[in-house]
């Protein structure tokens, strides 16, 4: 069994899907935390949504789907961040209308497209085993991005989250750390929807997060075993799809759940 | 009952308006209003429930612009300490108090090890801060936020309904820190509170709102049967009667 193991390592295929996806692994447990805390579970999935439409579009002018997609989640991100700051409308309606409004178009984009769309299904459920160094390159560097923004604004994360008020008060300004946050997850969603697709990219940031969550006691030790889980789900579950023959996208999340569930029942009271 | 000392009737003024008005739409917060706080004062806001005192507190502090009038402000933002009415701490999330100081003491900064300044002995808070937030009591939450906010050395305090949910023993002892902080370190307390017995108590000075300013001097000058009436829109009798059913 451990050889075989060793000798699934050995295909280059299988290191670089565990490399990128211990990449975005790591981005997206840190993240994951402020989304929920900050209660924006929905907001993650209307992005991941909104993201075909993005993905759709670079089909239709033959850029590459992936930059499309990246441009279009962060103009959504920075444009709901927009209308919540302006508008009375509640987060919860306005991430309806864009999760509902960002799939059609999507869809009624790709309708209008000639022949075979074979990308379409990697795009939902993602294709981690077809990662290519290409891609792995612009994780990482957008990755590390995202890490160094998350190392240096948490604290501003932290306090905007509990008060705005409170934070003006310190001289923090609410409104750009929003900014900059719905900027930062508008990213990382459009970054792992390679590794896991749009339809499960909110178990990726969600997950190992409620998992750190479970764990954890304070904050730094939340932010350890969110990564720990996420890393580990990761490894795990792309070495586990090979074996069982299925997709790694469900094979990670399904993991994950057992993992919450497991952590849920013996968390720290 | 604490003795006032009336510390601030030489004192510079704080925070001055002159007809100020907040209009959001059609809507009026408050209007008109003209007043004078003083550097030094216990100063509390009283009036009914949509009289305009949170939106007032927020306008004093710059986090609203008033829609007419005029404010003047004789403060820096570094000298100001500010307890909103809603703190959103979610009880579930792992942060310790340790923690949070840190966060509100450098919010710009990177996370390291830096050491707590050390914290008044009157509140206590070594013993919580391993402690999760989300998992202290009311009045303890307040003890760790009124502690986070001094550290910053405050020389004027806005406090937005400070001791909802406290029990009055909790309650004794915050206000008679407050008390204290105002007398013996000269703080400037500015206050929006619904117990009138803590504002007769503690405060010197009493701005009664409800939408105009109603009335503004000493507790005792001010919180007449015909004041009450005039903010509350009911007899004083029938207030003291609600109060002893509570």
């Amino acid at each position: 069994m451990i050889d075989n193991i060793f000798t699934v390592l050995q295909f280059p295929f299988i290191q670089r899907a565990l490399l990128i996806g211990c990449i975005i692994g790591v981005t997206t447990a840190f993240l994951g935390l402020f989304v929920t805390l900050r209660n924006m579970s929905f907001y993650s999935d209307a992005i991941s949504h909104a993201a075909l439409a993005g993905i759709a579009i670079g089909l239709l002018l033959n850029v590459e789907p992936f930059i499309a997609a990246v441009v279009f989640c962060l103009l959504i991100g920075l444009g709901t961040a927009f209308v919540k700051q302006r508008s009375k409308v509640s987060i919860d309606t306005l991430m309806g209308v864009l999760f509902a409004s960002g799939i059609s178009l999507g869809i009624a984009l790709i309708s209008k497209q000639q022949g075979y769309q074979g990308d379409l299904f990697s795009f939902l459920f993602g294709d981690i085993l077809a990662t290519n160094w290409n891609d792995i390159s612009i994780a990482f560097v957008l990755g590390l991005i995202i890490i160094v923004y998350l190392l240096g604004s948490s604290k501003r994360l932290l306090l905007t989250t509990f008060s705005p008020d409170f934070s003006f008060v310190r001289g923090v300004s609410a409104r750009l750390t929003d900014y900059m946050f719905f900027g930062a997850t508008a990213l990382t969603i459009a970054l792992s929807i390679k590794v896991i697709g749009i339809v499960l990219v909110t178990g990726l940031l969600i997950i190992p997060a409620a998992i750190g969550k479970n764990m954890a006691h304070s904050f730094k030790q939340a932010v350890l075993w969110s990564i720990l889980a996420s890393v580990f789900t990761t490894i795990i579950g792309i070495i586990a799809s090979y074996y069982i023959d299925i997709p790694s996208g469900p094979a990670i999340i399904l993991l994950g759940t057992i993992l919450f569930v497991l952590t849920s029942l013996f968390q720290r009271r | 009952m604490p003795k006032h000392k009336d510390n601030h009737s030489n004192e510079e003024a704080l925070v001055h308006t002159d007809h100020l008005s907040l209009r959001y739409g059609e809507v009026e917060v408050f209007s008109d209003l003209c007043f004078t706080i003083k550097r030094g004062s216990f100063t509390s806001i009283v009036g009914p429930n949509g009289a305009g005192k949170t939106q007032l507190m927020k306008t004093m502090l710059g986090l609203v612009d008033a829609s007419e009038g005029v404010i003047i402000r004789k403060y820096e933002r570094s000298e100001v300490g500010y307890v909103p009415q809603k703190i959103f701490i979610d009880p579930t999330f792992p942060i310790t108090v340790r923690e949070f100081m840190q966060v509100y003491l450098q919010p710009k900064s990177f996370w390291t090890n830096t050491s707590l300044p050390e914290f008044d002995n009157q509140l206590s808070i070594e013993p919580l801060l391993q402690k999760q937030l989300g998992r202290l009591s009311g009045g303890q939450l307040q003890r760790v936020i009124l502690a986070a906010i001094l550290s910053t050395k405050p020389s004027v305090l806005f406090l937005d309904e400070f001791s909802s949910g406290i029990d009055p023993r909790g309650q004794a002892e915050l206000y008679g820190y407050l008390h204290r902080l105002n007398e013996r370190d000269g703080v400037t307390i500015i206050m929006i509170s619904h117990d009138i017995d803590i504002t007769t108590q503690y405060a010197n000075s009493v701005l009664c709102l409800n939408k105009q300013m109603v009335c503004q001097g000493q507790p005792h000058d001010v919180f007449t049967a015909e004041n009450f009436e005039k903010m509350y829109g009911i007899p004083l009798t029938k207030l003291q009667r609600h109060k002893h059913h509570d």
